[in-house]
């Protein structure tokens, strides 16, 4: 199950999204399903067309399955997605 | 971090995981196919790093060979010949045999059961 504790453990794509704050200012307010992850970017299906959102710069909320709201920063995802499930974090 | 075996907690996740890759697949194989033979491979990488089994549901869903996403008549065809099921892929026409041998001794196995408890109970 996808809770708020381990969404950074788990699979990003299929989870609905928004951009919130990012260093581009043109990239605020994308919004749609995820449906591609590289090791530094997320790529993002809107009604325009799929978008490509670098991680580092950039603020995210995403729609958990049960229906719960998450902010994460983009910067803790800077992993090979298959990588991201070892990899160590100072805080919790 | 050492090679080998992975904690509990990591392998429960990587199951997880790969159960969520194929089901996306399956769901995205009609309108874009391109997507879904990307997301078996991104499952294939998770259990190739952590030493887990890609789940028994999915084992047959994919090619051995090109590693594609096969979705039963429309790029794949499935017969029985001479006690296998032949999976053919239509990409690169790799044939995959799986002998189906202990479903029918299991079958066997329960007709003589099946015989011999009506025959005690008769007597």
């Amino acid at each position: 199950m996808i809770t708020s504790k381990n969404v950074f453990y788990h699979e990003l794509i299929g989870l609905y999204s928004k951009v919130v704050k990012s260093y581009n200012e043109f990239l605020v307010g994308i919004n749609g399903n995820i449906i591609d992850e590289r090791k530094k970017t997320i790529s993002i299906e809107t009604e325009k067309g799929v978008k490509i959102i670098p991680k580092n710069v950039s603020i995210f909320h995403l729609l958990l399955p049960n229906g719960e709201w998450v902010e994460i920063d983009g910067k803790i995802l800077v992993n090979r997605p298959e990588d991201r499930i070892k990899k160590k974090y100072k805080k919790l | 971090m050492r090679r080998g075996r992975r904690p509990k907690w990591m392998i429960d996740i990587a199951n997880e995981r790969m159960n969520i890759l194929f089901s996306m697949a399956k769901k995205e194989f009609s309108v874009n196919p391109d997507r879904s033979h990307r997301y078996v491979s991104l499952a294939r990488k998770i259990s190739k790093k952590y030493n887990t089994k890609i789940p028994t549901k999915w084992r047959r869903s994919y090619c051995k060979k090109c590693y594609k996403f096969l979705d039963p008549s429309k790029n794949s065809s499935i017969r029985l010949k001479q006690g296998k099921i032949h999976i053919k892929c239509n990409q690169c026409n790799e044939i995959m045999k799986i002998p189906y041998i202990n479903e029918q001794k299991e079958k066997r196995r329960a007709k003589i059961e099946y015989y011999s408890i009506k025959k005690r109970n008769n007597e």
